[in-house]
């Protein structure tokens, strides 16, 4: 890359961060609604981050060494809420994550697709359940159209 | 730490590190999913910076704040990547069709040195990005074209509040991160 490619990569950076303001100053919230617009798909990084860490600490493990305090604290704050775990503390933080991640807002997928159970069979199903089917569609549509799936 | 006190990278709130950087990186790509050449992604990028500063290859003393020090580290080695990545693209030649319907082929179809500089198409894209919303065209207009950049300098210019402008500010960010802007493409 040319040199003044690099400076206008500079320029640009400059520029952005004057659009958009350094993401230091920006809130939780705004973080968390920026990466979902993305579609950055936040947890799976994390979890990407926490296995290649957890082999850093298995590696110091191996020589019988310590395992460095901010190597330790990073697998504590990362760890996905899905692991298994005997320890109640750790147990308990993970459901305090878990319940804060709901709330988190999430990527926009693509439009709900809803499959039905009964997909092949439809035409062979009652008005009544053919109802209830359409009922429960159409709640889950509005609710994700509102955001709460 | 061989003086015994407190490691400098002791109460870092790493999940918060985690998303700001993956925000930076996400400018960087120009909310880019993947790097042409690399198959690397922004959050791979995050991964590869927060691995090194543990591992000890990126210094932090405590003395100043992680994230502007993260923030650099990862805008180098975005650099090299992009570097590595153009050494290794293969440039693609495809069809396109002119104006006047004509297609051209091959060499006619690569940038000419009468495109337009990269600092002209990166203004081009943030307006083509923004549409016809004229409080953020004004907005963008202040700091691309007239060089302002606090705030407090826009808000003068544009004859409003500096809430005005944080509220325009937030409104780009969800207008960029929606439409999936791109200068360079």
């Amino acid at each position: 890359m040319p040199k003044s490619e690099d400076k206008w990569h500079e320029e640009t950076n400059k520029l952005f961060d004057d659009l958009l303001g350094p993401v230091e100053s920006w809130s939780v919230a705004e973080v968390d609604q920026f990466l979902a617009d993305v579609g950055v798909d936040v947890d799976a990084a994390s979890r990407a981050i926490f296995e290649r860490v957890s082999d850093i600490a298995a590696m110091y493990r191996q020589k019988n060494q310590d395992v460095p305090s901010p190597v330790g604290e990073l697998l504590k704050q990362m760890r996905p809420a899905d692991l298994p775990t005997a320890d109640p503390e750790v147990a308990k933080r993970s459901a305090r994550k878990w319940i804060a991640d709901l709330r988190r807002p999430k990527p926009r997928l693509a439009a709900p697709q809803v499959a039905f159970a009964f997909r092949n069979r439809k035409e062979q199903l009652g008005s009544k359940d053919q109802a209830i089917l359409e009922g429960l569609e159409a709640k889950l549509r509005n609710r994700k159209h509102e955001g709460e799936v | 730490m061989a003086d015994g006190g407190q490691h400098p990278l002791a109460g870092t709130d790493w999940y918060d590190v985690q998303r700001r950087l993956t925000a930076y990186a996400i400018f960087l790509y120009r909310i880019d999913k993947l790097m042409e050449g690399t198959g690397k992604s922004a959050t791979d990028l995050v991964g590869d910076v927060i691995v090194q500063l543990l591992q000890g290859k990126i210094r932090c003393d405590g003395k100043r704040p992680l994230l502007p020090l993260l923030k650099k580290a990862l805008y180098h080695d975005y650099l090299d990547m992009k570097k590595s990545a153009g050494r290794r693209t293969t440039v693609i030649l495809e069809t396109q069709e002119k104006g006047s319907g004509e297609m051209t082929v091959g060499l006619d179809s690569l940038p000419t040195t009468e495109d337009p500089p990269p600092d002209v198409l990166f203004r081009q894209s943030v307006y083509e990005a923004i549409g016809d919303d004229q409080g953020l065209r004004d907005y963008a207009y202040a700091i691309l074209e007239c060089g302002a950049a606090t705030p407090a300098d826009i808000a003068s210019l544009l004859g409003v509040t500096t809430d005005e402008i944080e509220n325009r500010r937030k409104r780009l960010r969800r207008v960029l991160a929606t439409t999936g802007f791109r200068p360079e493409a």
